[in-house]
């Protein structure tokens, strides 16, 4: 069975408000689980565990009947332009239950444990090293001196422990409820996140890993009501959060959550909200959507004094007040199966993002702002199989409304990916390519990769990613692929799959 | 062979093969009347089922995959020939992986396919396979999977053999298109049960290609595979198809066939 074209995602460009240098990054990982199994001695019975909750969670809710699924890995890339170094030896066990209470409720978790070995064979400065308008800043007052060993302080969680996906299925009639920590899909055309706008996106790894590691899941409530040809699913996002930067001055360490950017509080009226309908007539797969929505990049607002004293050895004065602003996305999406070819695309209006502005830049009198501008974006592609090969070519872009030449962003930001993938002798190979362009930045990805199914349950991955264009033209604007020029890497994995 | 067909086909063969003891005048068939019979075997309202693949590279190793597989009759009703779902349960790597097939009833109207990676965690439209694409990996490809139309071959009846102990027809298929996959294949058909027990592949330059043996379980009625092992003798890889867990006539629910239940990433 061919599988479908899974390309990454090429993601906005960072957006207003993520500008070089910032706060640490937020959210680390919980600490490693500390277990040692107790040692038994021969013809010594160990000490039973009460007949209590244990007991009925073993015996009672967690029969034989519970599913357990998952997989060990090893992901071992090596950056080969210099400074060349390993740049990650990440060891991961992903474990994921579930059981069925009975045909109406199902309980699933997906849980991701981790330990990157490089860390601890190499010096962190080799392994992300100083890139363009990277800087190390001193210590503030009061702070202790950064270790000799990673001066720039460079904050990684080198192991841990997360709860990725943890939710209930409740099944009725005609409606489905999912309620938990989980990933919406709300595309249609595979990589671009032009309607799938509902789970922020951890950019760790920029954008190279899976959908299920890239997704940052949300705890939410999830409905979907069937009627005829039709799904009416409705989304309610207690859970407020925004896309994840890298570590500041990590590897992949690009744009970075400004100071003082205040949390979104979590009550009701912060909640995000989308409905989303969607079915098949005709022949045609349509769906239409509508987001009340956070902007995943929060807005800049900045004041500057001290503008045009330059003369007097008097430097500007830059002040943020970063916020998370609302938007209101409207979208939808098509696809049509013509046989061999199946034409597919998706368009989205979003209302009140704010893009920074700059007058007069370059001078004294240069004067910073935010202005709020709606704006559209849309892909469309084409897929289909050539000579036993699954082709997808998508072409995609982003359309600011009643631009004006003081913003910072260009009008448009045009992209283009091409992914291929292939099963050979029998599917024990596959080989496949990704190649993403953004066209009027002229930066390109290439990631190449060639899996192996050694056996029903390990495979092998080999493969290398190629950055190219130029790294942007100053800390505030860097560019999302030519920043990585210099990263370009080769990898391999095994996995061992049950 | 029209990608319609060729889609529609995905297990139909594996389990469909159905056959109704008749009698007919031997002495009055061609090989195209054989064929017929072949073709115009009843199905039953529904299956679902349990098929395995094993698949064995010359070197002997191998890859095993398990799905559970539904499927239903529409014979025309609401536009559709038939639906197909199924969910794969091994490799591990795969499992909840659902693919669903509409099979329009009009003809030259394209399927509808759609298929679910856990992985993705969505469900997408994708395009037909060409026939010639080997079906999940297999020896097999989707063309051999289908009901290939009778027209686009002719049809010869070369003789009579034993087989199983029985008497066979021996049919040779040569296609009438240039640039099929094959140079013509042969079938033997048991005599009165119209249950094809061995198929032959030749090659373009008629050299032999692939041998298809098949074995039959009984269901009722009907007669539906139970075993097809499919070799081939270029480059000695081999897959063996098991049916098990067979079930006709569930009385399967429309709903069963939606993008509802390929999210489930499991059958009812």
């Amino acid at each position: 069975m061919g599988e479908a074209p899974p390309a990454e995602a090429p993601p906005l460009p960072p957006g207003e408000g993520t500008l070089l240098p910032s706060a640490p990054a937020e959210a680390p990982a919980l600490p490693p689980i500390e277990g040692t199994a107790p040692q038994i001695m021969e013809g010594v019975i160990p000490p039973q565990p009460s007949r209590g909750l244990f007991t009925w969670l073993r015996e009672g809710l967690f029969s034989k009947d519970i599913e357990l699924r998952g997989y060990i890995k090893n992901e071992t890339a090596y950056r080969y332009v210099s400074p060349t170094a390993f740049s990650k030896i990440l060891n991961i066990i992903q474990v994921e239950p579930s059981y069925s209470f009975n045909q109406s409720l199902r309980w699933s978790a997906r849980v991701w444990a981790f330990y990157d070995l490089a860390y601890d064979i190499q010096d962190i400065g080799t392994i992300a090293p100083i890139k363009p308008f990277a800087f190390i800043e001193p210590p503030g007052p009061g702070e202790p001196e950064p270790d000799i060993e990673n001066l720039r302080d460079i904050k990684i969680d080198h192991s841990g422990v997360d709860l990725k996906e943890f939710y209930f299925d409740i099944f009725f009639s005609n409606m489905d409820l999912r309620v938990g920590k989980q990933i919406i899909r709300w595309g249609i055309v595979e990589g671009w996140r032009i309607i799938d706008e509902v789970n922020p996106l951890d950019f760790k790894e920029h954008i190279l890993r899976d959908v299920a590691d890239r997704y940052i899941p949300l705890w939410m409530v999830k409905g979907d009501y069937y009627i005829g040809p039709l799904t009416i699913e409705g989304l309610w996002i207690p859970d407020v959060r925004g896309h994840e930067p890298a570590p500041l001055r990590s590897e992949w360490s690009q744009f970075q959550k400004l100071p003082d950017l205040k949390k979104v509080p979590r009550n009701f009226e912060n909640s995000e909200a989308g409905l989303r309908t969607s079915g098949t007539i005709g022949g045609y797969e349509l769906v239409l959507a509508y987001f009340y929505h956070w902007d995943d990049f929060p807005a800049a607002f900045r004041t500057i004094t001290g503008l045009g004293l330059g003369n007097l050895g008097i430097s500007p004065e830059v002040t943020f007040f970063p916020r998370y602003r609302r938007l209101q996305s409207y979208g939808a999406g098509l696809a049509k199966s013509f046989g061999k070819i199946v034409v597919e695309g998706e368009f989205s209006y979003v209302g009140g993002k704010y893009w920074g502005t700059c007058t007069a830049c370059g001078t004294d009198e240069a004067e910073f702002n935010e202005i709020q501008r709606d704006y559209v974006k849309h892909v469309v592609g084409l897929k289909t199989v050539l000579y036993g090969a699954d082709i997808s070519l998508n072409f995609s872009q982003d359309i600011i409304l009643n631009h004006t030449s003081d913003i910072q962003q260009k009008q448009h930001e045009d992209a283009a990916s091409l992914f291929a993938r292939k099963e050979i002798r029998y599917g024990t190979m596959v080989p496949q390519l990704l190649a993403i362009s953004l066209i009027n930045r002229k930066e390109y990805l290439f990631r190449p990769k060639l899996e192996y199914r050694y056996t029903d349950k390990i495979t092998f991955l080999f493969g290398v990613d190629i950055f190219s264009g130029d790294p942007g033209p100053d800390a505030g604007r860097l560019n999302f692929f030519g920043y990585f020029d210099d990263d370009d890497r080769m990898y391999m994995e095994v996995k061992y799959s049950f | 062979m029209g990608i319609k067909k060729a889609v529609y086909v995905v297990f139909l063969c594996i389990l469909a093969e159905v056959v109704l003891f008749s009698s007919v005048a031997q002495s009055a068939l061609t090989g195209l009347d054989i064929m017929k019979k072949v073709e115009e075997l009843p199905q039953g309202d529904d299956q679902k089922s349990t098929v395995t693949l094993l698949l064995t590279s010359a070197q002997g190793q191998e890859k095993k995959i398990i799905t559970n597989r539904y499927w239903k009759n529409y014979r025309g009703k609401d536009g559709f020939y038939s639906k197909t779902l199924f969910f794969t349960n091994h490799p591990p790597d795969a499992k909840g992986t659902g693919f669903l097939i509409w099979d329009y009833a009009e003809e030259g109207k394209t399927d509808g396919l759609w298929l679910y990676l856990p992985s993705l965690r969505k469900v997408s439209v994708i395009s037909t396979r060409s026939q010639d694409d080997a079906f999940m990996g297999s020896d097999l490809t989707f063309a051999d999977m289908g009901q290939r139309r009778l027209d686009e071959d002719s049809h010869e009846l070369i003789g009579e053999k034993p087989c199983d102990g029985k008497a066979c027809y021996v049919v040779e298929s040569r296609p009438k298109e240039a640039g099929s996959a094959y140079g013509k294949r042969v079938f033997w058909i048991l005599k009165d049960e119209w249950r094809a027990v061995r198929i032959e592949y030749f090659d373009q330059k008629k050299d032999p290609l692939k041998v298809q043996n098949i074995t039959w379980q009984k269901n009722g009625d009907l007669w539906v595979w139970e075993k097809a092992i499919v070799k081939n003798l270029q480059t000695g890889h081999s897959t063996v198809f098991e049916i098990s867990d067979l079930k006709m006539n569930n009385g399967l629910r429309d709903d069963l066939f939606t993008d509802r239940m390929l999210k489930r990433g499991e059958g009812p």
